[in-house]
């Protein structure tokens, strides 16, 4: 028989000097998991290290093609048919130079020598002014002749003459059109012809040749002259029959329809030198009424070529004989000249738009909801069976976006998101005399107030269990705020490229924490209790949404996006089961560029 | 090494000092997990549970107060996580009970009896027999740690009592005819 004894000394005396020995193996398991905490601590900052990497690449990338491009783009526009020929002239004129040589079948051995000599850009523009000249011809079939005159120092005419020297040259347009069928007839040859007036007389005399929508060019070489003359002697030659019956009309449409001679140094003189010029340039004005007297004074020129700045070989005269180009000859210099720039206008602004179109940029905002796919709670897993009510807030940002193509555009941006969420039944303690240290709410840090904060869910005690004391703070809830930077990069594919342009978007945003807020709502009074603790400072979500954008202006665009986000890593491993989404309807205005 | 010296090592996540911490504490605490828990199994389950929580959060702690206190408290803490899910405790007003001591008339009862007929009490009884009798918590403070009300801590101190207590004379009973 023993003494009696008290129940609680029997177990405290028992239990004094009680150790029990866990199995060895704990250690082993402690560590493994403490092991797999730290991994997935360690593999945040590589992520971050990579997608910082990665972005900063894409960003260059992009940077980089959008000016590569860009560039592409505008030789594209430059170089198109109409112009084409003066581009490449301008860029080999070395090989435009043979080219002019192969045009002109009949190019003499000195030629070569000649054009090794002088390295001038003139030949360049000769031919330029030939091919426009030509082009015009070809498209209004109205251009007679391209009469040079050559080698005034022998001050002689001649017609289809063998001697290079004492000629003069008739060009039959149509002849050189016939051996140029590879020069296509198209709208644009009159902007080309006035393209190309204005880019070769860049260091000419400009004036004169916009009046007059003629150029000749020969600044001021013999090589320039002597090649045209050369390219045109054969081409002569061969239609001497046709020269002798329209010699006549030949200096009756030059005169008739302009006469310009252009030389930077022998030009001047050839006007000041030769008042005949002058005077057929005056009737060129007068326009069509040509009378007998402009004959005569063109024949003039030619029957007394001492008129001509004589000492000079290289003086060009081309005609061209357009009805149009002959109304603009009767326009002022100003108009003329306005009007080309207009159109050269015209044609930078179309190239700014295929060039530069790729980038927009879009400020939005949106409303964002955020809620969970399932029932698990980040706060405690006691609370993962209440009930969680999805909040509203606000999201707002700035995104750019490049077109890699027509349907395809790489988006990113930053966006500054709120979110926040309710955990609805939650009964809260807040006896300060409880011992302090260690709560019962596993993933809140609580702040020094509420240090003796206790929660747990109301859903598991029964009303009848739940002490008057207790009551008013048993239906409380929770509400959980977060902040976050958010940097998307998206890629969205166009569905529908109408008025209402449909997208299809899909990507992955960056997620970087910036506020971490825990709040008790009791009886509508919001109390500050501290922040989670398993809240990764950067996650990840994937993103699908479908954007709609109007045009409002070719600039402007109406944008709205509902986009679906999914949460990929928002809480640490202990977050029970909770998977957050956030819903966004991201409206805004973008701004192409 | 000193205690402080091990704590800021294993502050900084040093593996090896958390490897010491727990060979000096394993012991320890396993007993209390024996004291909270069903069975040995859900004790060692709780015992892991408890170091992963203390090395997590070894950061909070700040020095004050006993460490070992400290620690013990995340081992209490670990178990009554499991039985806070359910209504473990019965909930009565304070005026329906009255404190009684318990008395019980025994010889020698071996330790390992005594803690199979704890670990075999309601969890609900388990919990406020070993946190008051054992661990020394005050009713109030037990009442705040599974919020419930002073008074239902008492009643289920007392039917835990006598609960051990009928078993420990139960057992004698056996004893005494079986000598």
């Amino acid at each position: 028989m023993g003494d009696k004894k008290n129940i609680d000394r029997l177990f405290q005396e028992q239990f004094k000097n009680f150790e029990a020995v866990p199995s060895d193996a704990m250690w082993a398991v402690i560590q493994s998991k403490l092991d797999e905490k730290d991994n997935g601590k360690k593999r945040v900052p590589i992520w971050m290290l990579f997608t910082g990497v990665a972005a900063t690449v894409m960003i260059f990338i992009a940077f980089s093609v959008s000016l590569l491009s860009t560039n592409e783009e505008l030789d594209k526009v430059v170089v198109t048919p109409k112009s084409q020929d003066l581009i490449n002239v301008k860029k080999n004129s070395p090989d435009v130079k043979k080219e002019v040589l192969l045009v002109n079948h009949n190019s003499e051995k000195n030629v070569d020598s000649e054009l090794k000599k002088e390295e001038d850009v003139t030949t360049v523009d000769v031919f330029d002014l030939n091919k426009s000249i030509v082009k015009s011809v070809d498209k209004l079939f109205i251009l007679q002749d391209i009469i040079a005159f050559s080698n005034v120092e022998s001050s002689k005419t001649h017609r289809g003459s063998d001697d290079k020297n004492n000629e003069i040259l008739l060009f039959d347009g149509k002849s050189v059109l016939e051996r140029k069928n590879d020069l296509t007839q198209n709208a644009f040859d009159e902007i080309a012809v006035k393209k190309e007036i204005v880019s070769s007389s860049n260091n000419k005399n400009l004036e004169i040749a916009r009046k007059k929508n003629v150029i000749i060019k020969s600044n001021n070489d013999k090589l320039g002259i002597e090649n045209i003359v050369r390219n045109t002697s054969k081409l002569s030659g061969n239609n001497n029959s046709l020269l002798e019956e329209k010699t006549n009309s030949i200096y009756t449409s030059t005169i008739k329809e302009g006469l310009t001679i252009t030389n930077n140094n022998a030009q001047e003189r050839t006007f000041v030198g030769n008042p005949k010029v002058k005077s057929s340039f005056g009737l060129a004005k007068k326009g069509n009424h040509l009378s007998d007297e402009g004959v005569v004074s063109e024949s003039e020129i030619v029957s007394n070529p001492d008129n001509l700045v004589s000492d000079e070989k290289n003086v060009v005269v081309e005609d061209c004989i357009d009805e149009e180009i002959e109304e603009l000859t009767e326009k002022t210099i100003e108009e003329a000249i306005a009007e080309i720039e207009d159109e050269q206008d015209e044609e930078d602004n179309n190239e700014d738009e295929v060039a530069f179109n790729k980038w927009k940029i879009v400020p939005n905002i949106a409303p964002v909801y955020y809620n969970t796919l399932s029932t698990g709670s980040p706060i405690d897993s006691e609370l993962s069976g209440n009930k969680k009510k999805g909040k509203i807030n606000m999201s707002y940002g700035v995104g750019v976006g490049y077109a890699i193509n027509k349907k395809l555009t790489l988006r990113t941006g930053i966006n500054k998101v709120s979110l926040g969420f309710d955990t609805e039944g939650v009964a809260v303690n807040t006896n300060q005399e409880t011992v302090g240290g260690v709560r019962g709410v596993k993933n809140i840090n609580l702040s020094p107030a509420m240090a003796s904060l206790n929660i747990a869910s109301s859903e598991s005690l029964s009303i009848s269990q739940i002490p008057s004391s207790f009551s008013s703070l048993y239906n409380s809830s929770l509400n959980q705020r977060l902040g976050y930077i958010e940097v998307p990069i998206e890629l969205s594919y166009k569905i529908s490229n109408k008025k209402m342009k449909i997208d299809v978007i899909a990507g992955m945003s960056t997620f970087f924490l910036n506020k971490n807020d825990i709040y008790t709502v009791t009886n509508g009074i919001e109390t500050h209790i501290g922040g989670a603790n398993n809240l990764n400072k950067m996650s990840y979500s994937t993103n699908i949404g479908l954007g709609f954008n109007y045009n409002i202006s070719k600039a402007f665009n109406f944008n709205f996006e509902p986009t679906f986000k999914y949460q990929l890593n928002a809480f640490s491993n202990d977050s029970g089961n909770f998977k957050p989404y956030i819903l966004g309807v991201y409206t805004g205005f973008s701004f192409k560029f | 090494m000193s205690l402080e010296q091990l704590i800021i090592k294993c502050k900084k996540n040093n593996r090896k000092a958390q490897g010491e911490l727990y060979s000096l504490y394993a012991k320890n605490l396993f007993t209390l997990c024996l004291k909270y828990s069903k069975n040995y199994a859900e004790s060692e389950d709780n015992l892991q549970d408890a170091f992963l929580t203390i090395f997590n959060k070894i950061k909070q702690y700040n020095g004050k107060g006993s460490f070992e206190g400290w620690m013990k408290r995340i081992v209490i803490n670990t178990a009554l996580q499991h039985y806070r899910k359910a209504s473990v405790l019965d909930v009565i007003k304070d005026d329906d009970f009255v404190e009684e001591v318990v008395e019980v008339e025994v010889g020698h009862v071996p330790l390992k009896f005594l803690l199979e007929i704890i670990q075999e009490l309601p969890d609900k009884y388990r919990l406020v027999f070993n946190l008051y009798v054992l661990d020394g918590f005050s009713h109030k403070e037990i009442a705040d740690m599974v919020n419930v009300s002073v008074g239902t801590s008492k009643s289920n101190l007392s039917r835990a009592r006598n609960i051990l207590k009928e078993k420990i004379e139960e057992n004698e009973f056996k004893n005494k005819k079986t000598p």
